[in-house]
């Protein structure tokens, strides 16, 4: 790729892309709108790209604050204003051929990305993770450092899947879930369960069975 | 300077343990769970009340508790905190009517050979349920006294006004701690500890939160009922603005912190009308207590998408202040031992002396 990059976002993830340029795109030219935090997102941010050539690519860099939804609002906001998104790999990771990757996805340094899984718009991948063959993560997603997704296992939108955490081959993760207790998951997890440290026992929202809920592309 | 009626045996003794189960929460309307959990057919969810496992399940729209133990060989029928399913058994495959009755056993005629007397015995053993707007109340004695002599009339129509603003959805944690549930109960009444044990997390959110007030209180009578121990507060509350707010139906129009004590063992606040905590001391063992979390929002006035992530946070907001109590609540616990020395209490804590009589004459079994 060739052109100017306009990367909007705050925190560790942002600065480490930011970090990595050009390393990502050598010929592409970074420009950065660093917000003061994921609140500031409420303030407008739009006029900050004025500047930007026509048609730029944009890039929504945002850790997993509120389930992923800090990142969403950013990434919803730009693309209701038409702006083009694009998909940053890092270049020590290993991405098959074969594998589907969406808009405004982050695949971080080391990471491996195996044949045929796929990977949804706005979902980011840590640095030195795993997502093996077939697995699917669905839009708006969070795989930290050093977790891993196995083999056909299905992740739904807006999961967090802390650092260290080992998803099994074949498992499905409900959406809107965050697992960010470091271990091995080998059986199913409902929709909106929550394993923390700071809760000995999983945490479950329940209530009216809700459809897709945002979800962007 | 009045010294407790309770002893430290009270806050271990394996004896007055079982005297509580029998006397308070075998005897008492205990809060169960939250309705608008259980709209659904089948929907149910299960608590264990007074050692007893409960079942509360949706019977064709109806709400009925059960004892949640199978008429064959006694196993749970239902096993998670909330769900949705037939109120039917796992390990042999009898199934349950509306009403409790077993309407169908596989293999009836070949296996088991009850004689007519016999199959008409086997039931569910049913207890008393009330709601009050969107709360559950169960009641396992044989015999309940009405729920109006267990909270008076004006504090139910305020429990139902506030409850109509619940949402949908709710977050529920359960969270082992070790210590005496009463620990808890004394520690939500003692407003004095929060500029201590809480002075960054929750103080600054309180500004109008004073133990001087509850010093003012002794012109109150002394409590001679146990519908004097349950009765609601409120007082000012720093409000955080957010975004969403402006999608809900709030409860109120005036950023108060709302604070209820339903005896023996509810301590439910909102925040400004936006956020509900039902916070329940469930008594496991003499020295073990789950502290039960059921999270709110206010109803949505249209669909917020990322609720579950407002949900969830506030989750751990609220567990984050909880862990400052029960840090020093556990600690409180183990120093505890026989050796009978009390605690004293000053005038501002007249409400855990109120507590400390009636609970005293409950366990003595002269409710
Ligand atoms: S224990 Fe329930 S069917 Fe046997
Ligand atoms: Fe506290």
């Amino acid at each position: 790729m060739s052109g100017e990059l306009w990367l909007i976002g705050c925190g560790d993830i942002f600065e480490t892309i930011a970090a990595a340029w050009p390393a990502i795109e050598p010929d592409t030219v970074l420009h950065v709108v660093r917000l003061e935090s994921p609140a500031a997102i409420a303030t407008p941010f739009e006029e900050r790209l004025a500047a930007a050539s026509p048609q730029p690519r944009v890039f929504a860099a945002l850790d997993q604050s509120a389930l992923n939804f800090a990142r969403f609002d950013v990434y919803a906001r730009l693309r209701l204003g038409g702006r083009r998104f694009c998909t940053l790999i890092h270049p020590s990771a290993i991405v098959d051929a074969t594998a589907k990757l969406g808009e405004n996805v982050w695949i971080g340094a080391g990471a491996v990305i195996e044949a045929r899984s796929s990977i949804g718009h706005n979902t980011f991948v840590g640095t030195r993770a795993l997502v093996l063959g077939a697995a699917e993560l669905a839009a708006h997603g969070w795989v930290g450092a050093a977790a891993s997704v196995g083999a056909r296992a299905k992740i739904g939108t807006h999961c967090v899947i802390g650092a260290d955490v080992r998803i099994g081959a074949g498992v499905e993760v409900g959406r809107f879930s965050s697992i960010e207790r470091p271990g091995h998951y080998a059986e199913p997890i409902a929709e909106r369960t929550y394993i923390d440290a700071l809760f000995e026992l999983p945490v479950r929202i329940y209530g009216s069975a809700r459809k897709q809920a945002g979800t962007a592309g | 300077m009045s010294e407790s009626i309770l002893s430290p045996e009270h806050y271990f003794d394996a004896g007055i343990f079982r005297a509580e189960q029998q006397h308070i929460y075998r005897k008492l309307w205990i809060f169960a769970g939250i309705k608008q959990l259980l709209a659904e057919p089948d929907a149910f969810l299960t608590r264990t009340i007074g050692g007893v496992p409960v079942v509360i399940q949706n019977c064709g729209g109806e709400l009925r508790a059960f004892e949640n133990r199978c008429a064959h060989r006694q196993m749970p029928l239902q096993f998670e905190d909330y769900g949705q399913r037939r109120l039917a058994c796992r390990y042999h495959g009898w199934v349950y009517g509306d009403d409790g009755t077993v309407r169908s056993i596989p293999q009836e005629d070949a296996l088991y050979r009850y004689s007519a007397a016999e199959r008409g015995q086997l039931c569910l053993q049913r207890f008393a349920l009330r709601t009050v707007g969107n709360f559950v109340f169960v009641n396992l004695a044989a015999s309940p006294a009405p729920l109006e002599t267990q909270f008076t009339p004006e504090l139910l129509a305020e429990l139902e006004a506030i409850s109509a603003h619940f949402s949908n959805d709710a977050a529920f944690a359960r969270i082992p701690a070790r210590y005496n549930w009463k620990l808890n109960w004394e520690n939500v009444l003692d407003t004095n500890h929060v500029p201590y044990v809480h002075p960054r997390s929750f103080l600054p959110l309180l500004p109008g939160m004073t133990a001087a007030a509850d010093a003012a209180v002794p012109a109150r009578p002394p409590a001679t009922d146990v519908s004097d121990l349950s009765f609601s507060t409120r007082s000012t509350y720093k409000l955080d603005a957010q975004a969403w707010h402006a999608m809900v139906e709030r409860f109120g129009d005036t950023d108060n912190y709302y604070n209820f004590y339903l005896y023996p063992n509810i301590n439910f606040i909102s925040l400004a009308g936006y956020v509900f905590l039902i916070q329940q001391f469930d008594p496991v063992a003499p020295e073990r207590t789950d502290v039960l979390f059921t999270l709110m929002v206010a109803r949505e006035r249209k669909r917020i998408p990322a609720l579950p992530a407002i949900l969830w946070g506030h989750m751990k907001g609220e567990k984050r202040v909880l862990d400052e109590d029960i840090i020093l609540l556990e600690r409180l616990q183990q120093s505890l031992h026989t050796q009978d020395t009390r605690a004293r209490h000053g005038v501002y804590e007249s409400r855990l002396v109120d507590s400390a009589r009636i609970y005293a004459r409950q366990i003595a079994g002269a409710a």
